[in-house]
């Protein structure tokens, strides 16, 4: 019991302002002003039920713009750490400011499990994750097949999977969609202590459609509301 | 229960008894008799960490290609 309200109490600790985390609260503080104004993000909920605030969690998207990790970021109204490949991280300076940011390389040539278990940590600790599970960026913003590794990382961490279809307007003037679906746990599906590969196969299956129903409610809303404009298809 | 059934058990719980756990041995190849991909390598790395209560670094994980290895590795950890 005590160790649990420890833990509570070091959740509290890592979410207040502090100035440990100055080098992702500065940039998030300009982007959500620089962002804000451009693309001027409005954030959805395709259910009536809202994410825990207290819990961690490890957020999946489709990722068709570089502008989807920061849309999303300051979307969520909450501090986020981020997954990218190594690639991304590029040279040492560019890594540091990356990682201060609250950005958690991964090697995706090799078994990584360095930089899972940082991500399975930052999660652990109550934070918001936020990672694209196709991989790379898909520019037409479909979603196509995931790799199961969001799904074990959430596993390790205990944290539901929280899906969100991001997409910038089509016009220049037109808000930025940030759909948030319904966040899941690995034990609403699998009631085993341990689950299998075929499992996680399976939930990574789950994770994707439940990436879909944000897609189609976001097309659904731009339908209701893109008064006789031209829609585009949903694959 | 010695190493070589504890591993036995968790591989049975990852492949969910889709390998027949009694004919491995410690020359039983991870990727070649198993038929193991990278992210079950993973999955079976950070079981190994939870069940043998060691670290398993990604330095540690190319070497790992038979049951023997993994035996080998945890003996030297948990030292």
């Amino acid at each position: 019991m005590s160790n649990k309200k420890e833990a509570k109490k070091e959740i509290k600790k890592d979410r207040a302002v502090d100035i440990k985390f100055l080098l992702m609260d500065l940039p998030r503080f300009f982007a959500t002003i620089s962002f804000g104004l451009i693309y001027r993000p409005k954030r959805m909920y395709i259910s009536k039920k809202r994410p825990d605030k207290k819990s961690g969690a490890l957020v999946i998207a489709n990722h068709s713009s570089f502008t989807d990790p920061v849309l999303i970021g300051i979307s969520m109204g909450r501090r986020m750490w981020y997954l990218a490949g190594e690639l991304a991280m590029g040279n040492k300076l560019k890594s540091t400011l990356l990682t201060g940011c609250g950005c958690i390389g991964i090697d995706r040539n090799i078994s990584d499990i360095d930089g899972i278990r940082k991500a399975v940590n930052v999660m652990k600790r109550g934070h918001y994750l936020l990672m694209f599970p196709q991989g790379r960026l898909e520019r037409d913003g479909e979603i196509k097949k995931l790799k199961s590794g969001a799904v074990l990382m959430a596993y390790q961490a205990g944290v539901p999977i929280l899906p969100v279809y991001v997409k910038k307007g089509a016009k220049w003037y037109n808000r930025a969609i940030v759909m948030v679906g319904e966040e899941f746990r690995i034990s609403d599906y699998c009631d085993k202590k341990m689950p299998s590969m075929a499992d996680i196969e399976r939930l990574t299956d789950i994770a994707a459609e439940k990436m879909h129903e944000c897609e189609h409610a976001y097309y659904d809303y731009i339908k209701a509301h893109s008064k006789g404009r031209k829609v585009p298809k949903v694959n | 229960m010695d190493t070589l059934d504890r591993l036995k058990k968790l591989l049975s719980e990852v492949y969910d008894g889709a390998i027949d756990t009694d004919g491995i041995t410690e020359e039983t190849g991870l990727v070649e008799d198993i038929g193991m991909k990278s992210i079950a390598m993973l999955y079976m790395a950070m079981s190994i960490e939870g069940e043998f209560n060691v670290s398993l670094t990604n330095d540690d994980l190319p070497k790992m290609r038979t049951v023997g290895d993994i035996i080998k590795l945890i003996e030297e950890r948990s030292k």
